[in-house]
């Protein structure tokens, strides 16, 4: 809505720079103008929420890549005395004298219900075991190099664990799993990004600048991927991944085929742009003055698509991000000594499993706050490209 | 695509042989399975005799359940074409009633309430969402039955009572994404100035809304409203821009570019 004249156009010239007190006459009547950056930064810091997810993302990464910290428990420290217990309450009153009470626990302790023939938990109310912060416990290591014992808050009693999620079929700690399956999920989302933009924006560049054959030949292959229904396709990718390969591999392998189909829509993106970039005057007078054809690339093409590929790559990310999950659930996804969110709700695809142990369907809320924060976090990012729109 | 997953069925890898006659097979029993499910041949003969099977319609015989391909994929596709069908229409009478009524509502408590609703359906993962509404509204309220099919011969109630939650957890982000569509495209129409002569002219809210809805809302770009998520159904055959991969995305635009042609003669009636 730029339109010059009237309240639009006060309006504008209010984003487009600062008001400034005069001193002396104490009028608001100097203008200070701001830079393009300048105005981006500003427009993304008034986006709340964008703020916000940036900040929830931020906080989600450092915790799963401290997981060992993080997490009360390693990912496959398992206690086959508490399968499958219900999620433990953090209790901070008293129940005697109802008043305030440093974090605590009651154990859990399994007893068979004859009739059902369930193990069923209940609480032993005469135990109360306090939750520590920075307490020893499973050793592990940081980063994957440093060893250390120390976790941010777990159980004082090594005997009596701590399921704040609950646990799963052999006993290990859901939450320190979730944590643990953040790394995979969450890393997922990036590395897949980090190759659809490699492939997608050199293709893209490549045939929106030389058109021709090449230009022809990549469109109808990509009108091809995309013709196919996209999950689908991944199955049968995914199952085209070798059974034999270690996790590792395997890792790898999700990640390529989540890209195989991410790449084509950015690299569609950047063959427009690029399109519409090799017409403007200033490419046309670098052209005129014999500049190559590496240096208008890097020089003007590359500045200019960067904002629009940053942002097409971060509204890529939690598509990723789903497609993983949505893969591992299916169990054609990363193979089980690996953990990740959707390996975890696995867990949950038997009927009788969510009915008798609803807490395994918790790794969901964590996809669906991840995903909803880089939704959030591409949509402020979006406004921000554009910083002169309202 | 099927290509793709031919290398990894059994007729493949040669040493998979073995499976179907156990672990106790003679060599001999062996060699003449070999024989019989002709993985003496090399693999291209196999690849080009499998599909000119394909092409004439002959998908094999399933190993698990030794049954034709083919029946076992007609059987499930009614029931998809069904699913779908009941999906499609629950897209439709989620999103357009609920876009309409946020926008002109705007910025009321249930504005805010459905544009929380509908991102929520956006973000989430529909395998999950599924997964609470069997534990929440199937097994918890006992409403609808938790899995299974029940075919419309054994009543049309039934029938649709066992359809209602996989169809909603399949609608959930294609309503949610096409809500805000029309949200947006209704607020964009709402400030026009046929609208506020309209409303001069002391047209009643009701008929400028309705009537707006039918002929006027023509969505702006997509990429204005809509934010991208994979679909478990659904591609994209060609179309421009990755933001309309699901089904409410291409009907919309369809009708929008109708809508477009139609738009052209009107500012000049009501000036």
């Amino acid at each position: 809505m730029n339109k010059p004249g009237g309240n639009g156009g006060e309006r504008r010239f209010n984003l487009l720079g600062v008001r400034k007190k005069n001193i002396e006459t104490g009028i608001q009547d100097e203008y200070q103008l701001l830079t393009v950056r300048q105005l981006m930064i500003r427009k993304f810091l008034r986006n709340r929420m964008a703020l916000l997810s940036f900040i929830a993302l931020l906080i989600i990464y450092l915790v799963t890549l401290f997981a060992g910290f993080f997490a009360p428990y390693t990912a496959r420290d398992a206690d086959s005395k508490l399968t499958y217990s219900p999620p433990m309450a953090i209790r901070l009153q008293d129940p005697e004298t109802g008043h305030f009470h440093l974090p605590f626990f009651y154990p859990l302790r399994g007893k068979r219900n004859m009739e059902t023939f369930q193990l069923e938990y209940v609480e032993e109310r005469e135990k109360r075991i306090p939750i520590q912060f920075f307490v020893k416990g499973e050793p592990y290591k940081a980063l994957g190099i440093i060893a250390w014992d120390i976790h941010l808050f777990g159980s004082s009693d090594p005997d009596e664990r701590l399921h704040i999620m609950g646990s799963d079929v052999r006993g290990r700690d859901l939450f320190s799993r979730i944590i643990y399956g953040g790394q995979v999920s969450l890393s997922v989302g990036i590395f897949g990004v980090l190759i659809t933009i490699a492939v997608g924006s050199v293709i893209g560049t490549l045939s929106g600048y030389y058109g021709g054959v090449f230009d022809n030949v990549v469109q109808r292959v990509i009108e091809t991927i995309r013709s196919f229904p996209q999950l689908p396709l991944w199955m049968a990718l995914a199952a085209a991944i070798p059974p034999q390969w270690p996790p590792e591999w395997v890792y790898a392998g999700i990640v390529v085929v989540l890209a195989f189909i991410n790449w084509t829509g950015l690299s569609r993106e950047v063959r427009g742009l690029v399109l519409s970039l090799k017409e403007r005057d200033y490419v046309h007078a670098a052209e005129a003055s014999g500049a190559s054809t590496a240096r208008i690339v890097r020089k003007h093409l590359i500045p200019n698509m960067a904002s629009h590929i940053i942002v097409t790559a971060t509204l890529a990310v939690p598509v990723t991000i789903l497609g993983e999950s949505a893969l591992s659930f299916l169990g054609i996804g990363v193979r089980p000594p690996m953990v990740s969110w959707g390996l975890l709700l696995n867990d949950a695809i038997k009927i009788q499993n969510i009915v008798l142990y609803p807490w395994t369907l918790f790794p969901g809320l964590f996809i669906l706050v991840a995903v909803i924060a880089y939704n959030f976090l591409g949509d402020g990012l979006r406004d921000m490209v554009d910083p002169f729109s309202r | 695509m099927y290509s793709i997953r031919w290398t990894r069925s059994p007729k493949f890898g040669a040493s998979a042989g073995g499976a179907s006659p156990g672990i106790y097979a003679t060599p001999e029993q062996l060699e003449t399975l070999r024989q019989q499910l002709d993985l003496d041949k090399p693999i291209y003969v196999l690849y080009v005799r499998w599909l000119g099977q394909i092409i004439r319609g002959d998908f094999g015989v399933s190993l698990i359940t030794k049954a034709y391909v083919s029946t076992l994929i007609g059987h499930s596709l009614s029931i998809i074409l069904q699913l779908t069908a009941v999906a499609m229409v629950m897209v439709l009478l989620i999103a357009f009633p609920a876009g309409t009524i946020s926008a002109v509502k705007r910025n009321s408590a249930s504005d805010m309430l459905r544009r929380v609703l509908s991102l929520l359906g956006i973000s989430m993962p529909n395998f999950w969402l599924a997964l609470l509404f069997i534990t929440c509204i199937a097994v918890g309220l006992g409403w609808f039955p938790p899995g299974g099919y029940v075919s419309p011969d054994r009543g049309f109630g039934p029938w649709l009572q066992s359809l209602i939650l996989p169809a909603l957890s399949i609608a959930a982000a294609p309503a949610s994404a096409l809500s805000r569509m029309v949200r947006a495209s209704m607020l964009d129409v709402l400030s026009k100035d046929y609208i506020r002569r309209a409303r001069a002219k002391g047209q009643r809210e009701r008929w400028i809304v309705l009537s707006i809805r039918a002929r006027h809302s023509q969505p702006r770009h997509p990429r204005d409203a809509d934010i991208p998520r994979p679909g478990f159904a659904g591609g994209d055959p060609g179309g421009d821009s990755r933001h309309d991969d699901w089904l409410g995305g291409r009907l919309y635009r369809r009708a929008g570019r109708f809508m477009k042609i139609r738009r052209s003669s009107r500012p000049i009636s009501t000036r």
